[in-house]
């Protein structure tokens, strides 16, 4: 193609700024629109799957698999059927795996917080930048990109989202000493505060402390017998944890009955895995699911969505493509005498209808500069605008 | 052989579906000669010119040219010999709209194989000096004149220094004052750079000044 064909073409286009920014815009629309649902989908899978490879099964209540893959991973608040703490103490029992319990139902500043053993942070590779990770009751450790968007760091205090501000029955918000800061690792563990497992019950208001019975107030006093003493409701229990408290914090009832949302389990081989899922599996009343495989049949429902999306693609690329054609048969029918013109001095045929394809080929030129610039940005921005998973 | 620039002989024209069509028995242009074409409208002086460029070709008959006879090329030849060898200026100027000035005068450059190189712009830049148009060269035809416009289409037609100029009516739409600017500088260029010229018009006021008039309706034969 000769350098003049193109500095003809740069002039044209250049004069009729207008008409080839809206061509240009109109096909970087189109590239754009299924390159960046590719990259989205593209990264979104393969997040999902680098996290769902990481951890071999998952235990929790009969339900949604998705819910309680999505929660116990990539911890989404979820309505999910709590298991018991004894059915991660009978997994434990039986050996050949390592058991973490995991509680994840509720937040502190929005920001969920989860409740765990500190197996978790060894099995993760979470490691405390500063301070430590939450060795005592009632301390909490935030994630990376939560101790950098809250501004806060070691020493200071957390409170948790009090679940309902007008129902007294309610647990209050908990105070919490932040004990550490962990290093990003660009998992969803960023993006959370973790608190010991015993906190979490708290947090639930079955575990609580208040002042001693035997030294409060008469008035709190509902009933005394030699075996129990009854106080009233109105007796406010501690809302923070601290040296002087912390031995008084106890349950009623049964601890076996402490509720989880869910029992990471890392066997130490394959046949102890299918062993361990098998059992869980014949309870009927728990499931064990594999991350993989639960992510893979949550991608294929995507994926199908994603063909949705494509045809609709295809009707954007038909339609622009015509109106391209319309566009340039008009400009055609207006550039009449001019092409006429060229051929008189002694144009060759070629090179008009080359003029054409180098007009073309600019315009696709800067609409595919115009996607890759937009696709650029979006994949710079996507990790900071939101979490993928 | 004849030794003529330009040579026609026995040559036969008709519009595909019209009803004109052209005789023509012998006509000779000698290199460096300056020849007027005259007739009434529809006489085919737009035709004839239209054939010794080569943008058309006869049914029957010759058109030499230079010594290559053009109804023997192909219309990539044609094209190609016409962008190198052949000035041409229109009634309608059919300068592009979006290029400046100077770029419409290098555009033989820039559409055939033909170098742009500085020498040319250098020649470019002469020309339209000599033309008077030296300092609007920035400027595109919208912010021309029509007297512009039309040595901006002169300055287009004598930069590859051709051997031969063809001139359809150049003058036919500007003022009688202008007109004789546009034809002084016209011919100020043909004599200096040698080429021969043949210029059809209908101004006999200006017949005076060439070497030889061709009066259509007395060369040619007219069918109905």
């Amino acid at each position: 193609m000769r350098p003049g064909l193109w500095y003809l073409s740069w002039r044209h286009l250049r004069t009729h700024w207008g008409q080839t920014l809206v061509l240009a815009l109109c096909y970087a629309v189109v590239f754009f629109i299924p390159a960046a649902s590719q990259l989205l989908i593209g990264r979104y899978e393969e997040e999902l799957m680098r996290r769902a490879e990481e951890t071999p099964l998952v235990a929790g209540a009969r339900g949604n698999r998705f819910d309680l893959t999505l929660a116990s991973l990539y911890f989404r608040q979820a309505d999910l059927e709590p298991i018991p703490v004894s059915e991660a103490d009978r997994l434990q029992d039986e050996g050949g795996a390592l058991i973490i319990p995991l509680n994840v139902r509720h937040t502190a500043r929005g920001v969920p917080i989860i409740a765990t053993g500190p197996e978790y942070y060894d099995w993760r590779g979470l490691h405390a930048t500063h301070g430590t990770p939450p060795l005592q009751l009632g301390d909490v450790a935030l994630g990376a990109r939560v101790a950098e968007r809250l501004g806060l760091g070691v020493g200071e205090a957390l409170f948790s989202d009090q679940p309902d501000l007008y129902d007294i029955s309610k647990p209050p918000a908990l105070k919490m000493r932040i004990s550490g800061v962990l290093g990003p690792t660009g998992a969803p563990d960023d993006e959370v505060v973790f608190v010991d497992i015993k906190t979490a019950w708290i947090l639930e208001g079955i575990s609580h402390a208040h002042q001693d019975v035997e030294e409060v107030d008469d008035k709190y006093v509902l009933g005394r017998s030699k075996e129990q003493i009854v106080v009233s409701p109105a007796l406010v229990a501690y809302h923070e944890v601290t040296p002087e408290n912390v031995a008084t914090f106890h349950y009623h009832g049964d601890r076996s009955l402490l509720p989880l949302t869910a029992v990471l389990a890392i066997p130490d081989s394959e046949k102890s895995g299918t062993i361990l899922k098998a059992r869980v599996n014949a309870t009927k009343l728990y499931q064990m699911v594999v991350p993989a495989r639960v992510i893979e049949d949550l991608m294929s429902i995507v994926f199908r969505v994603k063909t949705l999306f494509d045809g609709l693609w295809g009707v954007l690329a038909g339609a622009t493509v015509a109106m391209t054609a319309l566009v340039f048969w008009l400009s055609v029918r207006l550039r009449a005498g001019e092409m006429q013109t060229l051929e008189r001095i002694g144009c060759r045929r070629f090179t008009v209808t080359g003029l054409y394809v180098t007009e073309f080929t600019t315009i696709l030129l800067a609409s595919a500069l115009l996607t890759l610039g937009a696709l650029g940005t979006v994949s710079w921005l996507l990790p900071q605008w939101f979490r993928l998973v | 052989m004849s030794d003529a620039l330009v040579e026609l002989d026995r040559v036969r024209f008709v519009y595909p579906g019209g009803e004109f069509a052209l005789h023509l028995e012998h006509l000779e242009l000698a290199a460096g000669e300056k020849v007027a074409c005259i007739g009434p409208s529809g006489s085919g002086k737009t035709t004839l010119v239209n054939l010794i460029a080569g943008i058309t070709v006869p049914e029957t008959g010759r058109v030499r040219v230079g010594g290559d006879e053009l109804t023997k090329f192909d219309e990539g030849c044609r094209r190609a010999r016409r962008v190198d060898r052949v000035g041409l200026v229109f009634q309608q100027l059919e300068l592009l709209h979006y290029l400046s000035a100077l770029d419409n005068i290098l555009l033989p450059f820039r559409v055939s194989a033909l170098p742009l190189t500085a020498a040319v712009r250098h020649r470019a830049h002469g020309l339209a000096e000599a033309m008077g148009i030296g300092h609007l060269l920035a400027r595109p035809p919208a912010r021309l004149s029509q007297g512009e416009r039309q040595r901006v289409a002169l300055c287009r037609a004598l930069v590859t220094e051709p051997e031969l100029i063809l001139a359809d009516e150049p003058t036919g739409n500007l003022d009688p004052d202008t007109a004789g600017v546009i034809l002084d500088l016209l011919f100020a260029q043909v004599e200096r750079s040698g080429a021969a010229l043949l210029m059809v018009t209908h101004d006999h006021a200006i017949l005076h000044r060439f070497d030889r008039t061709i009066d259509l309706r007395t060369l040619l034969e007219r069918h109905a």
